[in-house]
């Protein structure tokens, strides 16, 4: 029942996290990311899963939220782009060439992100939240036989766009 | 597994993330393949680099604006109360715009479309909206949102399918239409275009509401339906405009009506 959820516990414990996730798997999008929040809290307040599945499902309803919307909004490409260069600012006392580095390399980083699939970026990066397989799995729509096959493939096209093989050849 | 047969990619995967299931076969064919061992050493440095690199590229998180209103609108148990009804007399079951939050933001919605160029009435939907919707997620001042679909005592699953098409309508001017009905699956399509001074808002039908954009400012409006309510009434300057039926029937269509300015 909705009453019986601590929804505000609930919404501390998780939002920052799922949001830094949707951040990531929107290409900075913050907006679409902040709205996919509140759809996803939203709907815990109308039904509950159980509580082993409650942090799976909360990505599972956020990410779905964001391809859903993602999938309408013809201007999306505009939008996103008023938001890309949206990087982190320069921490106080940090050298101005460090911080232009930095934001290369954030812009880096999200192209090769946004450079995969859908699947392949929300395998890849519900992966680094720490989700199984099985919950992967339920979120992307494929079997839990798959999601190491598309991780395996994620992170081999990522090797080559972000040099991740560099310091060990 | 024989020692030439090597497992997949997939396999080594999931050996190297501990999921359950028989990994044994994969590990005795490890001890006598140094060529998939190191195919797991790529794989395991690959992650790590990875991780690394999206840890150093973390966007900046402050406590997003919207977290606030979120949860105070949390603490007072949502926007869970049910609005009396009343029986307007034609068998249709009808919310009085004063006493209903339903009604107060379709009216705010029919505003935010007719005035989102006009400074007085951007003014007065963010006074109003901001009982409803907390997040301001654009330029443009006063447009907030999203509001949580209502809760409550009622079920609040939205089983009709919302319906959708093109309509122009210019904002600022008073809409004058006779009616238009849509009929369009929920998450296929667009279901008005405001255009007009200069501005523009799209209004986007989604499983549980309304989104709006205004691609010019950037901002974004969603708007949660509750699927308890029978009838949207959307008001500008307190004359009825618009009526959104869902209908009694779960997993019917929406049926949208403008009636004349």
């Amino acid at each position: 029942m909705p009453g019986e959820i601590d929804a505000e516990a609930l919404f501390r414990e998780h939002h920052v996290p799922l949001y830094r996730y949707l951040l990531r798997l929107t290409g900075g999008d913050e907006a679409l990311a902040r709205d996919a929040v509140q759809h996803a809290f939203t709907r815990l307040l109308e039904r509950r899963p159980d509580d082993h599945k409650l942090r799976a499902w909360l990505y599972r309803v956020a990410t779905n939220a964001v391809r859903d919307w993602r999938s309408m909004e013809r201007r999306r490409e505009e939008l996103v782009s008023e938001h890309r260069n949206q990087v982190p600012g320069p921490v106080p006392g940090e050298r101005p060439d460090r911080a232009a580095e930095k934001r290369e390399e954030v812009e880096r980083v999200r192209a090769a992100l946004q450079s995969l699939s859908e699947k392949e970026r929300t395998v890849l990066l519900m992966r680094e939240e720490g989700f199984k397989h099985r919950e992967i799995a339920e979120t992307v729509g494929t079997t839990t036989g798959s999601v190491g096959t598309m991780f395996a493939r994620a992170l081999d096209r990522l090797a080559r766009t972000l040099d991740l093989d560099r310091e060990t050849s | 597994m024989t020692h030439d047969d090597h497992p997949g990619e997939g396999e080594l995967v999931r050996l190297l993330h501990d999921e359950t299931g028989d990994v044994r076969p994969v590990r005795r064919h490890l001890e006598g393949c140094p060529a998939c061992r190191e195919r797991l050493a790529v794989l395991e440095r690959r992650q790590e680099r990875l991780g690394e690199l999206l840890a150093s590229t973390a966007p900046a998180l402050p406590e997003p604006e919207y977290a606030p209103g979120f949860l105070a609108r949390l603490r007072e148990g949502g926007m869970a109360t049910p609005a009396p009804r009343e029986d307007a007399g034609d068998g249709r079951l009808r919310l009085p715009f004063t006493r209903t939050k339903h009604l107060r933001w379709a009216a705010a919605l029919a505003l935010l479309a007719v005035g989102v160029s006009i400074a007085p009435v951007r003014a007065w939907v963010g006074r109003t909206a901001g009982a409803l919707w907390t997040a301001v997620t654009g330029g443009a001042p006063g447009i907030q949102g999203p509001a949580p679909v209502p809760g409550g005592d009622e079920p609040t699953e939205v089983r009709t399918r919302l319906a959708g098409t093109v309509l122009e309508i210019e904002i600022g001017r008073p809409v004058a239409l006779d009616s238009v009905a849509f009929r369009k699956k929920a998450g296929e399509s667009v279901v008005a275009r405001l255009s007009g001074g200069g501005a523009e808002a799209e209004i986007l039908v989604v499983e549980r509401g309304f989104r709006i954009v205004a691609p010019e400012s950037g901002a974004r409006l969603a708007i949660g339906v509750p699927a308890t309510v029978e009838e949207v009434v959307i008001s500008v300057d307190e004359e009825i405009r618009w009526r959104l039926d869902p209908g009694a029937r779960a997993d019917s269509s929406w049926s949208v009506a403008l009636d004349g300015g």
